[in-house]
């Protein structure tokens, strides 16, 4: 070992310089395999539920549960205004195969 | 080979209809077992039903399936859309106005209403989506009526039509849900008063290629209460059922929940609903008392 105390001590910070950029290496690996394991273990979407979006204070902001499959009408469940049908509406001469009325 | 098939289910009638008829079986099976987990969920007549756990332990955040948990969302997001027109805190109002039964079994005939209700308003229902709890404040109960049933009959098309491979009409007291492919010409449904009248009855028939179609009447679950005639569709700026402005009337939009929604609001916002509709893009046909026809939104000729 050098006696130069100068030398000692830049030998001194680059073990240190070292060691701090080795540290911070395996910290972001570590990170990195933790989050890929998290996001395989959480599958599945957050959303803020439509009661929740009503300028409401004593709803709960929560997570979506339902077990019903994502679907057209699901997705329309959470539009913000009410849904046109996708066609236009068309009259006909004869009668229906059912009825549309109060009941 | 049949392709309809006609069954009673939540105080109603109700329809099957298939494209392809070999399915019918099928879809039937998928129907009735969805109209039945949304029953045992949502009835306010069940006493074994979530939504009376619900009412009956107002002030409790009470354990409910996602089921019962999307229906209430459903009910929230309705009374959002139409400013609090379509409220499901109606509940105890239609308990005092006399409708707190299975209607088939309803006294038509009964003292006259002695308080009215308050309807405390939609916003303080809670519901917990992480923990599945839906709490309402004491003195407060949910009617998920109208809008369940269309949530039913949307969810019952969709399933049915995944399962039978085919397209799917589920008529459930008139309030209809498409799914799948639809005939050729599309789904020909007669538009009238009552949804138990014929298909030739006086109306008008049009053709659909999916979504939902819905109709609110005023000339249906009629009651009487001192010698006041009564009807089910609660104004909840009053607690009484509304000004009957319109007669009927009948809305097509994506969703069988989204057409119930528009027709109800409807009844409710009487003279103000065509421009209201047209704003919305919705198709509606509305029957005055006597007789009249108004179109708004594009409804055909």
């Amino acid at each position: 070992m050098s006696s130069d105390p100068v030398a000692r001590r830049n030998a001194g910070l680059r073990r240190i310089s070292t060691i701090t950029k080795g540290t911070v290496a395996g910290g972001l690996v570590v990170t990195g395999a933790l989050s890929a394991l998290a996001a395989r273990s959480f599958s599945g979407t957050s959303a803020p539920s439509t009661a929740s979006t009503a300028s409401t204070q004593t709803q709960t902001q929560t997570t979506t549960a339902t077990t019903t499959p994502s679907s057209d009408y699901s997705n329309s469940y959470s539009s913000s205004q009410l849904q046109s049908p996708s066609y236009s509406v068309r009259s006909s001469g004869g009668s229906g195969r059912v009825s549309s009325g109060g009941s | 080979m049949r392709d309809r098939h006609d069954f009673h289910a939540l105080g109603t009638g109700c329809v099957v209809l298939v494209t392809d008829p070999t399915r019918l079986g099928a879809a039937v099976d998928e129907v009735t077992a969805e109209i039945a987990d949304v029953d045992r969920a949502c009835s306010r007549f069940r006493p074994d039903s979530e939504l009376e756990a619900v009412n009956n332990n107002a002030g409790t955040a009470v354990d409910v399936s996602p089921l019962l948990i999307d229906a209430v969302r459903v009910a929230l997001r309705a009374a959002e859309l139409t400013d609090g027109d379509v409220d499901p805190t109606v509940g105890e109002a239609m308990r005092v106005l006399g409708y707190d039964r299975d209607f088939g079994t309803l006294p038509k005939h009964g003292e006259p209403i002695a308080t009215l209700v308050r309807i405390p308003g939609w916003q303080k229902i809670e519901v917990d989506e992480r923990r599945c709890t839906v709490r309402v404040p004491r003195g407060v109960r949910l009617d998920l009526g109208a809008t369940a049933k269309a949530l039913a009959a949307d969810r019952a098309a969709t399933r049915a039509a995944a399962v039978a491979g085919c397209g799917v009409l589920v008529s459930l007291g008139g309030d209809l849900a498409m799914a799948g492919p639809p005939p050729d010409r599309g789904w020909a449904v007669r538009v009238t008063d009552d949804h138990a009248a014929p298909t030739d009855a006086d109306g008008q028939t049009v053709l659909l290629q999916g979504g939902g179609l819905a109709t609110s009447s005023t000339t249906v679950r009629r009651w009487q209460r001192g010698g006041e005639e009564l009807h089910h569709v609660v104004d909840p700026r009053t607690g009484l059922p509304a000004d009957e402005v319109w007669r009927t009337v009948s809305v097509v939009a994506a969703t069988c929940v989204d057409a119930n929604i528009a027709s109800t609001a409807a009844i409710i916002r009487g003279a103000d609903a065509p421009a209201w509709l047209d704003a919305q893009g919705l198709p509606a046909r509305l029957v005055l008392p006597e007789g009249s026809v108004v179109r708004a939104g594009g409804w055909p000729e």
